[in-house]
Order: structure tokens, then C-alpha cells, then sequence
């Protein structure tokens, strides 16, 4: 009977055009379109403020300092020679308005004497509203190959070769030697990431499903044939429980596909270099232990959802009740991303944390299996408890008809 | 078969705006508690057709959903045949058929399909599926609709596949809430014809309306409800007598008071 009524309510799921929507084409067309669009705006933004052509404006009695020699020498500065002024009230007004990007005040010091040990001071005017700062950040790249050759001048000058030199830049040179092994790193930089991405996107797929199998049913009146007919609650809860879970393993799989799709796509050879990098990095055995630890989350958040489901009146009360179960998840998740939290006993007993945490040892390699066995059998215990809880819920006139 | 004893039921109310709602001198009320059905009882032989009336929150649509066993009475006893509701739920259920005005179907399925899934959840076999859908959809005229989606019918259409899911079981008693309510001539006809139908092929229906037409025509006793109380429940003939009225009208305003 619960094949029967887990067949239907697929069936029926995936005439829904929201479902569709859920599950197949924000997956797999708009979210990689939305992220597409933002990493190509994104990569857009900062090439334009990198490669943009900055007007700025110096002193005429300046043309010839080594500085404004080297921007006018670059086809991305242009000095502003139409503009004859020392009013600093109007060169702010020009850089209001646009006129110019910056503007620099030398001083007197036009040239610098490279057998001389003074400092010189020289001031960058600019506006910089949107923090990013790239006129600064362009001069100086600029200015440092100037002082990186004033150096190197006059330490020459007084009389230091190279290795001299570079005792007197750089006293002490730290050299950097990391120990841990390269799947350590990688382990527990992508296992406090990975349930971060998969975990919502199980919540994501479930809630659709869950709101639609019981809320909706409340509110199109079709509850009410169902709950009549011969068959006991408990397998209308299990078919209806299944369908949920099917759909938020469906939403995780075809974005991990959307993925790999868009990936090979955009990046072709990369993409499929990648994922074989992470295979032999990891082990498919670890990838293939973290996707298992999952399962038993991904039954307590369709067991939890549909429990909230089966409460709400219609679908939008369900709406609501759902907006702050978001944050029910994240907020474990967070705590198991953060630095210093690592996998222990006490943590093991924090549901979801410890899934998170279980899936970074893993890809860490340096899963303790015991712990693994009992986190995962407590997981699903939890969920079994949610799901009898649902079952009880379900039974209740109070709660069917509110 | 079909016999109730003694039934009793009670909601909790939820808020002080719902106490107001039901007036707070409802001898109905008791504390936070509001008594929709208290001490009912009633039969339905095979073959017969039961109006059952009274006033709006009399208690009628809570006694049909108990009789169809979406709700659960708190007291009392309910048997259709040898089959108890409260020992032998899903024994029950397989003889009783329940139709609302409210009682929806799948709308992204077609009619079919709603049939289809409904025998599965009544133990229907294959075999009994196909026979049975092919004969009720003959019986009602859905041949050439049935394999469309059930969100697209008419009204009409879909009080057709609403009573093919009734009957899907072949029940021995029908329950059937208002099912004329809202419905335009032509489908208040075609249910008449229906309950005429399933009367005269031996089945005991048990339904409520407000149409003392429909009374007349169609019932062989009527059962009246006051305020969660059976204050009448035998034929027409004497309750006219019992009233001193002429007319059905007159005699069940008469029963049912203010």
C-alpha cells in the first residue's frame, strides 16, 4: 500500500509545475544561470576597475617625476593637461564630478636624487566611496617598481651587492614548511563545506514536497477522501514521508549534476580534472562514506518538514513555518565550520554539527569509525523518532482539522 | 445494518473570540469544551434513506464525519453490519461511502487515476479496478472525460467522479453531507437519480440537506438534530402528526426551534 501511495504522490508531484521549478530547473538552469551571471558581473566589475582608464592631474612643473612619467607611459593613465589649475577646491570639484580620478601634489621635489638618504613625501588626492580603491591600488603597483629601483640604486651606492642587499630588505625569511598532508588540508577545508551546500539543498528540495503532500491537501479538501479510506495512518504518513525524501535527494543529485554539467560546459578539461583530483585525493570509498552520513539527515529534515507540513492549515501558513527552520539548520552547520570545533563525544550528540563535523574527518582521513557508526545510527534514531512523531501528529484531529 | 449509540463528541475551543462565536449561554459549552453531539443515536436499514436535518451547528456535519470516521467520537458506539468502528476500523470503512460538497480529488490526476488510486487504497485488485471503474464510468456517463485531468472538469464532471469514488467499493451504506449544496440543476439531478438509484440496488444512505424537497422525495425517515441532540427521528408522517403541521417545512421548524 505504501508503493501505491508513494507512486501516486510522485506522480502528482511531478505534474506540478512549482515542482518542476523546485527541483528540476532552479537546479539545473537558474541557480548556475544566477551564479554564472554574478561571477561573470563580478569578474566584469574588476577587470573594467583594473583596466578603466584613470584621468588624473598633476602639476605642470611635476611632468617630469619619474612617477607621472611612468603613468603617462601606461595606455591605462591619462594625465589631464587641459586642466591648469592649483585650487585645490576645484580640483576636488573636477574629481567629484568625474573629470579626473586623482590627483597628485610632488611637491617640489620633481626628481629624486638616488644618492641621497631623505624621504620624500608625495600625497595621492582620490575619492574613494565604494571602498574599492583602485586608484590606489594602481598607482602604487606602479610606485613600488619607482622604489623598488630608488632602492636598489642606493643601496648600490653605498656600496652592497645583492646578497647584502637583500639581508638589509628582508632580515628574516620565514620559510614556510606545512606537514600536514594535502588531504588533511583540502579534508577540512571542503568537509565543513560540503554539508554547507548539500544539507539546504536537501532542506530546499523537502519543503516543496512536504507542504504540498499535506498542507495542500488540507486546503484542496482531498485529505479528508484519504484519511477515510481503509488503510492505516502510519502508511499514508511513510508514502507521503518517502516521496519527500525522494524529492530532497532528487534536489541534491541533480544540482550536484547541474554542477558537473555547467563545470564541464564552461570549464570542460578543468571540471573533469577536478573531480578526478578530488577522487584521488580523498578516496571514492571517503566520498562515498560522507554521501552515506547524509542519508540520515536528509530522512529527519523530510521528517521534520512534512511534520510542520502536516500542521499548517494551508500552504501559506506552512510558508511561514518553514521560513525559520533555515536557520535551525544553519545555525549547526556554522557552529561546525567554525575554527577550533573539532569532531569529539560532546559534539557527537549535536544533530547535524555532528554530521558536518563527521563528513570533514572523513575527507580529513582521519575518521574514528566507532564515532562515525554511532553518529550515524543516533541520526537515524532521530529521525525515526521524528517520523513516528509525524505519524502521531498525523493521527490527531486537532491537528487535521485546525 | 447501520446503527449509532449513544455517540458523543466535543471540540476544544481554541480562543475567547470562538467562545463568543458559539454564545457564551450554548448549554452546548462546558468550560473550554463544546459539546457538538451528545448522546446520538440512529439507525439506517439496508435499503432505506435517511434525511438527516437541522438548524446550521446543529451537529450534522460532525456526525457524518464521524460516521465516515474522519473524526472519532469521544463516547458511544458505531456498527455497520457486524463491523465495529472502534475494533475493526478498516472493516468498517470498506462498507461505508462518504461524499461532501467539500471532499476534493487530485486535480493534476485524471479521473482515472483518482479511481485508480482510491480502489488500490480500498484493496481492489487489477482486475476489480478495471471492471469496477469500467461500470461505474458507464453507470455515470464519464467515458469521455475520465482519462483527462481532473482539474479541468466541469462541476458536473466532477461530482460524477466525486460519486464513482464513493462507490468505488461497492459499499453497503452511503454517507453523504450536503451533496446537492452549490450544485447547479442538471448535478442535483444527476445525484437524486443517484441516491434513487443506489437505494432501489438495496444500499442504506444516510444524508443531510436543507431541501425538504429532496426530503420528500426521496427519504423514508428523517432524523432531526437540535443542538447536538436527536429531537426527532421517524417518518414524515408522523412528524407531521407529532408537529400538527401541514407541511415538512412548517413541521421541521417547528422541531427545530429557534
Amino acid at each position: 500500500m505504501i508503493v501505491a501511495i508513494y507512486k501516486k504522490e510522485l506522480l502528482e508531484l511531478l505534474r506540478e509545475k512549482k515542482t518542476l521549478m523546485f527541483m528540476v530547473l532552479l537546479p539545473l538552469v537558474i541557480f548556475p544561470a544566477i551564479f554564472g551571471a554574478l561571477a561573470f558581473f563580478a569578474t566584469k566589475s574588476i577587470q573594467d576597475s583594473n583596466t578603466r582608464i584613470l584621468n588624473f592631474y598633476v602639476d605642470q612643473a611635476a611632468y617630469d617625476n619619474p612617477l607621472v612619467l611612468k603613468l603617462q607611459a601606461s595606455e591605462h593613465f591619462n594625465l589631464k593637461r587641459d586642466l591648469i589649475t592649483n585650487d585645490q577646491a576645484e580640483l576636488k570639484r573636477a574629481l567629484q564630478d568625474g573629470q579626473i580620478d586623482f590627483w597628485l601634489s610632488l611637491g617640489d621635489s620633481g626628481q629624486i636624487a638616488e644618492d641621497t638618504q631623505q624621504q620624500v613625501h608625495w600625497k595621492m588626492y582620490y575619492y574613494n566611496a565604494d571602498g574599492l580603491n583602485a586608484p590606489l591600488r594602481r598607482v602604487n603597483s606602479i610606485l613600488r617598481e619607482i622604489q623598488q629601483q630608488i632602492t636598489t640604486a642606493r643601496l648600490q651606492g653605498l656600496g652592497l651587492n645583492d646578497e647584502q642587499q637583500a639581508a638589509i630588505l628582508k632580515p628574516v625569511v620565514l620559510e614556510q614548511n606545512n606537514l600536514a598532508p594535502k588531504r588533511e588540508t583540502m579534508g577540512s577545508l571542503l568537509g565543513g563545506f560540503i554539508p554547507y551546500i548539500l544539507l539546504p539543498l536537501c532542506l530546499m528540495g523537502a519543503i516543496y514536497p512536504a507542504i504540498d503532500l499535506a498542507a495542500g491537501e488540507k486546503e484542496r479538501g482531498t485529505l479528508e477522501s484519504l484519511i477515510i479510506a481503509p488503510v492505516a495512518a502510519s502508511q499514508l504518513v511513510l508514502g507521503k514521508f518517502l516521496t519527500v525524501f525522494t524529492a530532497s535527494m532528487a534536489c541534491v543529485l541533480v544540482t550536484l549534476l547541474s554542477l558537473l554539467l555547467w563545470g564541464f560546459i564552461f570549464a570542460q578539461g578543468f571540471a573533469v580534472q577536478a573531480i578526478v583530483q578530488l577522487g584521488e585525493t580523498f578516496g571514492i570509498l571517503s566520498l562515498f562514506v560522507s554521501a552515506v552520513m547524509l542519508i540520515p539527515v536528509a530522512l529527519f529534515v523530510s521528517a521534520l518538514v512534512l511534520t510542520i507540513a502536516v500542521y499548517a492549515k494551508n500552504y501559506k501558513e506552512a510558508q511561514n513555518f518553514m521560513a525559520p527552520l533555515s536557520f535551525l539548520i544553519f545555525a549547526p552547520l556554522i557552529a561546525a565550520m567554525l575554527p577550533g570545533i573539532q569532531l569529539n563525544w560532546g559534539w557527537a550528540i549535536v544533530p547535524i554539527s555532528n554530521v558536518a563535523l563527521s563528513i570533514k574527518e572523513i575527507l580529513k582521513g582521519q575518521a574514528d569509525y566507532l564515532m562515525l557508526s554511532t553518529i550515524w545510527l543516533s541520526q537515524l534514531g532521530l529521525a525515526l523518532c521524528m517520523l513516528m512523531f509525524c505519524i502521531y501528529w498525523f493521527k490527531r484531529e486537532a491537528v487535521l482539522f485546525r | 445494518m447501520l446503527s449509532v449509540r449513544g455517540i458523543e463528541k466535543s471540540f476544544v475551543l481554541k480562543n475567547a473570540k470562538q467562545m463568543q462565536q458559539f454564545k457564551r449561554q450554548d448549554p452546548r459549552i462546558c468550560g473550554r469544551r463544546f459539546k457538538v453531539l451528545d448522546g446520538v443515536s440512529l439507525t439506517c436499514q439496508a435499503g432505506e434513506v435517511v434525511a438527516l436535518l437541522g438548524a446550521n451547528g446543529a451537529g450534522k456535519t460532525s456526525l457524518l464525519r464521524v460516521l465516515s470516521t474522519a473524526l472519532k467520537a469521544q463516547k458511544g458506539r458505531i456498527q455497520c453490519n457486524q463491523a465495529d468502528a472502534q475494533k475493526n476500523l478498516m472493516a468498517y470503512r470498506r462498507q461505508i461511502g462518504f461524499l461532501s460538497g467539500t471532499t476534493g480529488l487530485y486535480e493534476r490526476l485524471s479521473g482515472e487515476e483518482n479511481l485508480r488510486y482510491f480502489a488500490k487504497l480500498y484493496g481492489l485488485d487489477a482486475k476489480q479496478q478495471s471492471e469496477r471503474i469500467a461500470h461505474l464510468s458507464e453507470q455515470l456517463a464519464m467515458q469521455n472525460f475520465l482519462k483527462r485531468r481532473f482539474g479541468d472538469y466541469s462541476t458536473g464532471m466532477k461530482q460524477r467522479v466525486s460519486i464513482a469514488r464513493a462507490l468505488l467499493h461497492d459499499p453497503q451504506f452511503l454517507i453523504l453531507d450536503e451533496p446537492t449544496t452549490g450544485l447547479d440543476i442538471k448535478a442535483r439531478g444527476l445525484i437524486l437519480n443517484f441516491i434513487a438509484e443506489q437505494r432501489a440496488a438495496g444500499k442504506g444512505i444516510i444524508f443531510s440537506t436543507h431541501d425538504m424537497a429532496e426530503v420528500n422525495q426521496l427519504c423514508q425517515r428523517i432524523c432531526i438534530l437540535r443542538q447536538g441532540q436527536v429531537v426527532f427521528n421517524d417518518s414524515e408522517a408522523v412528524l407531521l402528526s407529532q408537529t400538527g403541521q401541514t407541511s415538512l417545512a412548517h413541521a421541521v421548524l417547528a422541531m427545530i426551534g429557534d
